[in-house]
């Protein structure tokens, strides 16, 4: 573990994961795993990281820091489909193309099709707006 | 309109009409940019298949409080070609992906958001839709010569 904080602390990400490599993981325990993939997330050697939570929780399945780091780096799951189609898409669209030059920059609100509020921060937005529940929130390019 | 492979399997459920033009106002880069909702939160996602996780603006990230998710990991390190190395925090969170056509879908992806805003170039879009941790689990396409962009679940397959 200790070439693996030290290659963290220097920023390295390539000897992070050659260090990694080189470790005898069948060792190591539930917390030098999840030591071990917080240090690869803090260089950047996110595979590194994906590959150590995936040995750490085939090893200690019932850990529930590694079960939750499995759930943030393993793929994505699909929650919901057939979510029905949203035909205001194209208006906001449009209003988007038509109003590009003169709200360039600014954050806006819309609602099929029609501007609701407009400001240059999303905070002022917010204080805008009386709720931005439902309305496409963007910026406007 | 939905895809469909030459044996009749169902490549796309949904389809939707994209935008191609710069992210920000500082770039001139057509980009792919679509409608989608994170956690429910109706905005605009730009199409990154070389990055990683759902990068979403500070801006972004404030509006839907990610920083209070349930499941957390700070000090993470990103290297974001357009704005180098990056510290922020990744968390769960959902993505729909809305059709025009056809039907949507909702993800559980992974989102990365930046810790600092002097961390990034002070333009950036809402979200940036990755590959890896967020669009590599369904099939999608565009058809440039109608600015559409078309998505499907792996189905039986994944």
């Amino acid at each position: 573990m200790v070439s693996l904080r030290l290659a963290s602390e220097l920023g390295n990400e390539e000897l992070f994961a050659r260090a990694a490599r080189s470790m005898n993981w069948a060792r190591c325990s539930a917390a030098e795993f999840v030591e071990a993939v917080r240090l690869a997330l803090k260089v950047g050697a996110h595979l590194t990281a994906l590959n150590l939570v995936t040995t750490g929780v085939q090893r200690y399945p019932q850990n529930s820091s590694l079960q939750k780091m499995n759930r943030l780096l393993g793929p994505p799951r699909v929650l919901k489909t057939n979510l029905p189609p949203i035909p205001s898409l194209k208006a906001n669209r449009e209003w988007i193309r038509t109003h590009a030059v003169e709200y360039r920059d600014q954050w806006v609100a819309l609602q099929e099709g029609r501007l609701i509020a407009s400001a240059s921060s999303v905070r002022e937005l917010k204080a805008q707006a009386e709720s931005l529940e439902g309305l496409l929130i963007t910026k406007v390019v | 309109m939905s895809l469909q492979f030459s044996d009749d399997r169902i490549f796309s459920c949904g389809s939707c009409s994209y935008e191609y033009r710069p992210a920000t106002v500082r770039e001139d880069t057509p980009r792919i940019m679509i409608q989608v909702q994170v956690q429910g939160r109706h905005t605009i996602a730009m199409v990154d298949t070389g990055g990683l996780y759902l990068l979403c603006s500070p801006e972004l990230a404030e509006l839907l409080d990610l920083d209070n998710a349930s499941v957390v990991e700070k000090d993470v390190r990103l290297a974001i070609p357009r704005y180098g190395k990056v510290t922020g925090n990744l968390c769960l969170t959902s993505l729909a992906l809305l059709a025009e056509e056809g039907s949507g879908l909702e993800l559980e992806v992974t989102a990365f958001v930046p810790q600092y805003r002097v961390s990034l170039d002070q333009d950036q879009p809402p979200a940036i839709m990755g590959l890896w941790r967020c669009l590599e689990k369904i099939r999608f396409a565009v058809d440039p010569s109608s600015d559409t962009f078309y998505f499907g679940t792996l189905g039986d397959e994944s």
